[in-house]
């Protein structure tokens, strides 16, 4: 059965996430690929805020805390800019429902 | 018994608590000292709004106090002000029960120990006037819970409170400096800031008098006060609930997410500045408050 958390609130929710950090990086940013984006719609629409401008153009981006939602990898506009696969098994995010 | 031919009981319910208590600045440790305890200043008043009441009405006022045995001394004052009666409910009776002090800080507690004895001892109040909140980690909690028992109506925090031809008057501050006056149905359990009157001081006759008067002491109902009292699972800021959003229209995913985001929408993409120069970090910030219309 599929359980609705519509009542909760978004940071109780997130007290609930454990975050497993992997050696490897689950997504990889091609920060030249970035340098020509015109949107950044990555900085934007990922709910963790992980994707940071730099003052040269790029993009710098952190996976410890990813969701694994993959709305960056939907919404970027960068063609190929975003390498994504889960984090290894074990690894990423952990949702504690007790 | 109250005496139900000679007009309203007006029972005034005060808390004893040492008013100067010291905190230790190192590990917060709060110690009291029977000898600086007594009445708050909010429950001075309910006790002077309670004679003036019982008075006004040829009604009884009786003083009472769910408290250790120190707390005969405030009795015997109320005694010398002019109470009709006094009651001590002794927490120390309670079978079973663990520190009196714990129970005490739970207001349900205090209030079902409060009205049993209230009920057994003087039969059913007219009027139960307390101070707004207790002076000791006090949240004012305790007035309503004594209503809820006793079945009657409440006004909570009262700035003042008269009784003419049989009516009750409240009136309680609001937002904003405004004032709201309240007709009080009886029977009612009134709470009062310590504001408009101060507690008559004793005679010299009454005092004395006061000074061997015998103080009735009953045993609280142990079910009272063994309830549990609220524990406090967990202490966190105020979080407004998230906010649903109507799920976007469309069937293809990217563009979903792209209205569910607004990553396209109204939004400039972030720029990064970053300068050693003192000037042109300020043009830059002037144009960007130029260019939201900021400044002119
Ligand atoms: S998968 Fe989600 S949380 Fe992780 S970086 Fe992408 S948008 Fe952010
Ligand atoms: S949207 Fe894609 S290409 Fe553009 S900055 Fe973000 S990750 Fe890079």
């Amino acid at each position: 059965m599929t359980q609705r958390y519509a009542d909760l609130a978004f940071d109780d929710r997130m007290a609930r996430v454990d975050f497993r950090v992997a050696t490897n990086a689950h997504i990889v940013v091609d920060t030249d690929v970035c340098r020509s984006c015109t949107t950044k719609a990555c900085v934007h629409a990922c709910p963790a805020n992980l994707f940071v401008p730099t003052d040269d153009g790029g993009i710098l981006f952190n996976y410890e805390q990813c969701f694994e939602c993959g709305t960056c990898y939907l919404v970027c506009d960068g063609g190929n800019a975003i390498s994504w696969s889960y984090p290894d098994g074990g690894q990423g995010v952990v949702f504690r429902h007790g | 018994m109250a005496d139900s031919g000679s007009g309203p009981l007006v029972v005034v319910a005060m808390r004893w608590v040492d008013t100067h208590a010291r905190v230790d600045a190192l590990t917060g440790r709060v110690s009291t000292d029977a000898r600086g305890a007594g009445p708050s200043e909010a429950d001075r008043c309910a006790l002077e709004h309670g004679l003036r009441i019982a008075q006004a009405a040829a009604g009884r006022c009786v003083a009472v106090s769910l408290a250790p045995e120190p707390a005969t001394d405030m009795l015997r004052d109320a005694l010398a002000c002019g109470a009709h009666a006094v009651l001590r409910v002794d927490p120390g009776h309670a079978a079973g029960a663990g520190n009196t002090d714990d129970r005490a800080d739970s207001g349900a507690a205090t209030a079902q120990a409060l009205a049993q004895a209230v009920r057994d001892e003087l039969g059913h109040p007219d009027l139960v006037l307390t101070g707004d909140h207790s002076a000791d980690r006090g949240t004012g909690a305790t007035p309503a819970f004594l209503a809820a028992e006793l079945g009657c109506a409440q006004a909570l925090g009262l700035v003042e409170l008269s009784y003419t031809d049989g009516h009750l008057v409240g009136l309680r501050r609001l937002d904003r400096g405004r004032r709201e006056r309240l007709a009080i149905p009886l029977p009612a359990v009134c709470s009062v800031e310590p504001a408009g009157v101060r507690l008559r001081r004793a005679n010299l006759r009454a005092t004395l008098a006061a000074r061997t008067a015998t103080i009735p002491v009953v045993p609280s109902d142990p079910a009272a006060l063994a309830a549990q009292p609220v524990a406090v699972r967990s202490v966190r800021p105020y979080r407004p609930r998230a906010k649903e959003l109507p799920p976007p229209q469309g069937s293809d995913p990217r563009q979903r997410l792209l209205r569910l985001t607004g990553a396209h929408e109204e939004r400039e993409p972030p720029r990064v500045v970053v300068t050693d120069d003192a000037g042109r970090a300020a043009d830059e910030l002037l144009d960007y408050l130029r260019g939201k219309g900021f400044l002119a």
